[in-house]
């Protein structure tokens, strides 16, 4: 067995991921293809050595128990979350909110692709623009109520992401990020160019916004709409990660030869975690489209694709409760430094990557391996 | 009555020939062991059993379905389990959720299930886990059972290999060198904790170096050399058979002292 499945050399890496950011450097320009090969090295080398330091961090870490307070830091946060929208002058803060409530499902749909079934995927923005597009269409040229509208462009998505996986999947690990990727830049040029449809750069405006027995044009009504939606993707995402799919998710990520000696057909579950990822996307591009009225392609960029990745990567590659605190962070900070403009992203990226140094395992990630240890000794 | 049965099977390797013209038949509810030197073509036996490498030429049946190049999940459901002569077990998770991977073809639920969380679901979860629990009980480990798999003594992980094939619920058992690395009271009871997998109505196929474990338990011993079967009969017959004391059994005495 040893010498037979083999896993990529470190070297074959470094090949695939130079290989990569040269690939897209024609698509996205010097400085996004530099973003991304520093992301994908981070991703995939410095996570294996940098351990040393992690080790010493998540010792500072030791004698919180994560897990014994998790529900209690869960209702506080929420309630937290959920009262913001009634406060006085909340209404930017409202808006922000609402906006990290939608990257929320997005972080943990793209979760199950990349985290739990270890399919890096690099286009996952084109599959929120499906969904955005779609309702934004939709709605605009025909008269379907809201929820046909929105069920009809989620079920558009998750297809689309259905004959996308099918030849995808067939290739492996970082022969998919490529093809995501070249998906994600197609996706974009189309929606630049098919001006009739699309109405290319300009964008679509006009979408109406969500109507279900009432109208949630007011921005707080969409904030707990929202909220319950988002709230309800997460549950279904735990309930079908801690099931026999979920399992078999993570077998598949950890050792695929182990997951087919088990009788698991690999290649069906990473079709439906890929399906299922997609949904969520669709899902959130509709939340989207309909709270801002408008969508333009300028929204679903590569940069998009790479800020989900991060949330994920944040939170811990394979946590559903870490890509949530991602997407928190990775929302708000860049907000919170709105006034210091110039050195904003700046900042986030030194943010990222000092995290993805110390907590390799990302944030829930690195408490839950301290906790580990402790309850050990 | 045979439960595997292969028939002229050949793979190559670019020009070498790991198995050639291999007839080999392994009968239902025996402990058959494969020994033969280090390249001998024993883990390309078991790979091509189990489907991760597709045989040049020949067929293999189990029973009388011929599963010949099938892919190995299909395999697996058919009722041919295996463990890795290098231990895979998934680091990240504790022995039971190792062992709750391989209740996967018996867990009868479906998507919708896990959403609603409905008492099928329950019970079907609630049945894998205390059937999860009876394997490890058996190979005497349940103690384990909420440790980190990696973080285990060598001995104890690969217990907890041969539970997680057991798991399966499989009608044979292919184990790749249970003993390796064991110390001799492992080693012992290894021995014994295999007999009872036998005595529970399984097919155990066994690769060993370790001629006391493999002369002790087997009902049938087959020897392989740069992939051909040299000689195959009862522990007795193959320890005064000159052929093989002289390839493979003088060497491994040899290596015993
Ligand atoms: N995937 C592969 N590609 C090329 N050659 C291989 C491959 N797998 C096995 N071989 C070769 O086939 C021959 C038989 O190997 P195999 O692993 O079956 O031996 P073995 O009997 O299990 O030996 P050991 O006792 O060392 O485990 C060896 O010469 C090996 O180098
Ligand atoms: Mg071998």
């Amino acid at each position: 067995m040893n010498n037979y499945i083999q896993s990529n050399t470190h070297l074959i890496r470094l090949f695939n991921v130079l290989l990569i950011s040269i690939l897209v450097l024609p698509f996205i320009g010097l400085q996004h293809s530099a973003t991304l090969l520093v992301v994908l090295l981070v991703v995939f080398f410095l996570k294996d050595y940098l351990k040393v330091f992690f080790s010493s961090l998540a010792l500072s870490f030791s004698g919180y128990s994560f897990s014994r307070y998790k529900k209690a830091i869960l209702v506080v946060s929420s309630v937290i979350i959920l009262i913001i929208p009634i406060m006085p002058y909340s209404q930017y803060a409202t808006d922000v909110i609402t906006l990290c409530l939608i990257y929320v499902i997005l972080a943990c749909g793209l979760n199950v692709i990349v985290g739990m079934t270890g399919l890096l995927h690099l286009g996952y923005a084109a599959f929120y623009a499906i969904g955005a597009y779609s309702y934004a269409l939709l709605s605009i040229n025909t008269g379907i109520p809201f929820l046909a509208t929105a069920v009809l462009s989620i079920v558009i998505t998750s297809f689309i992401g259905l004959m996308t996986a099918f030849p995808a999947l067939r290739l492996k690990g970082d022969y998919l990020a490529i093809v995501t990727l070249g998906f994600g830049e197609i996706l974009r040029v189309i929606l630049n160019n098919w001006q009739s449809l699309t109405n290319g750069p300009n964008g679509l405006s006009g979408i109406p916004a969500p109507h279900v027995f009432v109208d949630f044009t007011d921005a707080r009504m969409m904030f707990y709409l929202t909220a319950v939606v988002c709230f309800v993707s997460v549950f279904i995402i735990l309930r079908v990660e801690r099931s026999k799919i979920g399992r078999a998710w993570r077998c598949i990520k950890e050792d695929e030869t182990v997951a087919l000696a088990m009788g698991i057909d690999v290649v069906r579950y990473k079709l439906i975690s890929f399906v299922f990822g997609s949904f969520w996307a669709g899902l959130a591009g509709v939340l989207y489209a309909s709270k801002m009225g408008f969508v333009s392609p300028d929204s679903f960029t590569f940069l998009e694709s790479i800020l989900i990745l991060c949330m994920v990567i944040v939170g811990g590659l394979g946590n559903t409760y870490g890509a949530i605190i991602g997407a928190f962070i990775l929302i708000c900070i860049p907000e919170i430094l709105r006034d210091i403009q110039t050195f904003r992203m700046l900042i986030v990226g030194l943010v990222l990557v000092l995290l993805v140094i110390f907590l390799p395992k990302g944030i829930v990630g690195s408490i839950k391996d301290v906790n580990h240890t402790n309850s050990k000794s | 009555m045979s439960i595997i049965r292969t028939v002229n099977l050949e793979k190559n390797f670019g020009g070498l020939k790991a198995l050639s013209n291999l007839n080999l038949s392994i009968n239902k509810g025996s402990i058959t062991s494969i020994i033969g030197p280090n390249g001998a073509g024993k883990t390309t036996l078991f790979n091509c059993i189990t489907g991760f490498n597709k045989p040049n030429g020949g067929d293999i049946f189990l029973g009388n379905l011929k599963i010949t190049g099938q892919p190995p999940h299909l395999i697996a459901r058919s009722g041919i389990a295996r463990t890795f002569q290098n231990i895979r077990l998934l680091s990240d998770m504790t022995v039971l959720q190792n062992i709750m991977v391989s209740r996967h073809i018996n867990l009868k639920y479906g998507f919708f299930d896990c959403i609603f969380r409905n008492k099928h679901f329950f019970l079907q979860e609630d049945i894998s886990t205390q059937k999860a629990m009876k394997f490890l009980d058996f190979m005497g480990i349940s103690e384990y059972c909420h440790h980190l798999a990696t973080s285990l003594p060598y001995g104890i992980q690969k217990r907890v290999e041969i539970a997680r094939a057991l798991s399966l619920e499989p009608e044979v058992i292919l184990l790749d060198e249970p003993s390796a690395g064991m110390i001799h009271a492992e080693t012992m009871s290894l021995m014994s904790q295999i007999q009872k997998i036998r005595d529970i109505g399984k097919t155990v196929v066994l690769i060993e170096h370790d001629m006391n474990l493999v002369m002790s338990i087997s009902d049938w011993v087959i020897v392989l050399n740069y992939g051909v079967m040299i000689a195959e009969g009862t522990p007795n017959e193959i320890k005064n058979n000159r052929q093989v004391i002289e390839t493979y059994l003088g060497f491994a005495h040899e290596h015993l002292a």
